[in-house]
């Protein structure tokens, strides 16, 4: 037994929750309102909600359904279908133990992933006794409730497929997304998509949901209201999809001005205001009128991915002209969706937008997974940018930031760079010539990196001052007339 | 719609005596009620 409790708290730790060591104490966890949500892999197990035709649905086993019991797992050998079947696998040592299925704690999954009358990573825990290596059969308890949202089309809207569901709540510990392998018809009559969700008396949620050509819709409960989960019971919410927002990448005119772009990177697509989706032919440039607004995404769904992997992939590079601001998710341009966060080629975003002297502000680069080069010298000689984009990867790949804002003359504010481990070349000259920028936070407690940080401050303002981890101030040396101090 | 009250599951014994280290184990689940929390059009903005 103290092996297994040795175990589970092991698991614990390295999630960040605490563990527990009986089905009670699960239980009691639930039943004391703790919304933790934990993420996990989308390839969890799932689970069968049936109908019992008296207003209550059996939870029955799947194919490839598995639990554990310790350090063990069983899987589903016959039973699929039923809400009893026999799993098999190596026994434990003899003892109690608490068998989960979908959770090592009880706690819900922040990845779920949709299938038509299924739901995924419903969690439930049993209690489990091994006696003379035999184990007494499971009854197990939901530990959740289960949040089904009857998501509606707007009569007369066009066709809309939906691709992820976002539950957002200050209560829960951090978003739970409902990933669509295959993105789901939206009809007038409603699709029901089931979340699984921790109990809790709700008092403020988000449902935002995202199509196939990035678009999302945003409901927020009501003010006042409150949205109870129970335990083991199934709550209805029914709504409509009212309004969509496009949050790819997006140009806006404060002037007559013209945007163009050339692709390697596959066929794109444009929208100029309230007009329709047209084929954008590389380099012929689209006029705007003061406060228009073109919007740019990629145009095929689940197309190959056809970019180059040795250079740019896409440019602009010059080719704007007026005064615009870019917003937006840049990813639009190579996943239609807008949701990946994995850029996909070498130099990607290489050079997209240099010597864009029209460029005012710059779009959301919200990648976790970068590529070499992807964004070198993507914003280089952009004089009049002001604002500099978010940068969220906390995994870095070599010269993926290398020039990025060299000679950006009016960039007066740098991105905080959070990344613990530098990698080759990853901020050599990236602040190159920013005349304006007078403050760096850098988070790095790994700078032995060949060339990283070569020349990323040269040419910028004359005096200023590098924020650097703590303990971490005696690992730098500053360029001449700026300072080291430890971020707060 | 009829509001069924919990009940429990099937939970069918069966041997589960271990055979070169396998052991089988036979399990049931507990129902999902339907909540009588609804949340329509009204409760959203």
């Amino acid at each position: 037994m103290k092996k297994i409790l040795f175990s589970i708290a092991t698991l614990a730790v390295a999630f960040g929750f605490t563990a527990c060591s009986s089905e009670d104490e699960v239980l009691s966890n639930v039943k004391s309102g703790k919304t933790t949500v934990v993420a996990m892999t989308e390839a969890g197990t799932r689970t069968a909600l049936s109908d019992d035709g008296a207003g209550a649905y059996d939870v029955v086993w799947s194919d490839g359904d598995q639990i554990t019991i310790g350090d063990q797992t069983f899987t589903l050998e016959n039973g699929a279908g039923s809400t009893t079947a026999s799993f098999t696998g190596a026994a434990p040592a003899d003892g109690s133990y608490t068998a989960y299925y979908a959770t090592t704690d009880g706690t819900v999954s922040a990845m779920q992933t949709y299938a038509a009358g299924e739901i995924s990573n419903f969690p439930m825990v049993a209690t489990a006794t091994v006696t003379d290596g035999e184990i007494a059969p499971l009854q197990f308890t939901n530990v959740g409730g289960i949040l089904r949202v009857t998501l509606k089309l707007k009569e007369g809207d066009a066709a809309r497929n939906i691709k992820k569901i976002v539950v957002s709540s200050p209560q829960l510990s951090q978003d739970i997304e409902l990933n669509c392998p295959t993105a789901v018809p939206l009809t007038e009559e409603g699709v029901p998509f089931d979340i699984a969700m921790p109990a809790n008396n709700y008092e403020a949620m988000t449902l935002t949901f995202y199509d196939d050509g990035a678009y999302r819709c945003v409901r927020t409960l009501a003010s006042g209201k409150s949205l109870v989960v129970e335990r083991s019971k199934m709550t209805n919410a029914s709504l409509t999809a009212k309004t969509w927002e496009f949050f790819g990448l997006c140009f806006t005119a404060s002037e007559a001005s013209t945007v163009s772009v050339s692709s390697n990177g596959g066929t794109l697509e444009y929208l100029l205001n309230d007009g329709e989706w047209t084929e954008w032919a590389d380099n012929t440039p689209i006029s705007m009128a003061s406060n228009d607004k073109v919007y740019m995404r990629r145009k095929i769904t689940n197309a190959p991915w056809t970019g180059k992997f040795t250079g740019p992939t896409f440019a602009m590079t010059g080719s704007l002209t007026g005064s615009l601001a870019a917003s937006g998710n840049i990813m639009s341009l190579v996943d239609r969706t807008g949701l990946s966060k994995e850029i996909p080629c070498e130099y990607c975003f290489s050079m997209l937008f240099s010597q864009c002297t029209s460029l005012t502000s710059a779009p959301e680069l919200p990648a976790t997974t970068l590529t070499y080069g992807c964004y070198d010298q993507m914003f280089s000689e952009c004089t009049n940018l002001t604002t500099a984009p978010e940068l969220p990867a906390m995994t870095l790949a070599k010269y993926c930031y290398a020039m990025m804002f060299w000679k950006c003359s009016s960039l007066a504010t740098a991105p905080v760079l959070s990344a613990p481990i530098l990698t080759d070349y990853c901020y050599e000259d990236m602040f190159n010539g920013c005349k304006q920028i007078r403050k760096v936070t850098c988070l790095a407690t790994d700078i032995s990196a060949t060339g990283c940080l070569n020349g990323w401050l040269s040419n910028a303002a004359s005096s200023g001052t590098i924020y650097v981890a703590k303990g971490m101030k005696d690992k730098w040396a500053a360029p001449s007339r700026w300072s080291i101090a430890e971020n707060e | 719609m009829n509001k069924k009250m919990y009940q429990s599951p099937q939970t069918k014994v069966v041997s589960t005596k271990c055979v070169s280290m396998l052991c089988s184990s036979v399990t049931g689940t507990e129902k999902v009620e339907i909540s009588d929390n609804n949340y329509g059009e009204d409760s959203w903005d």
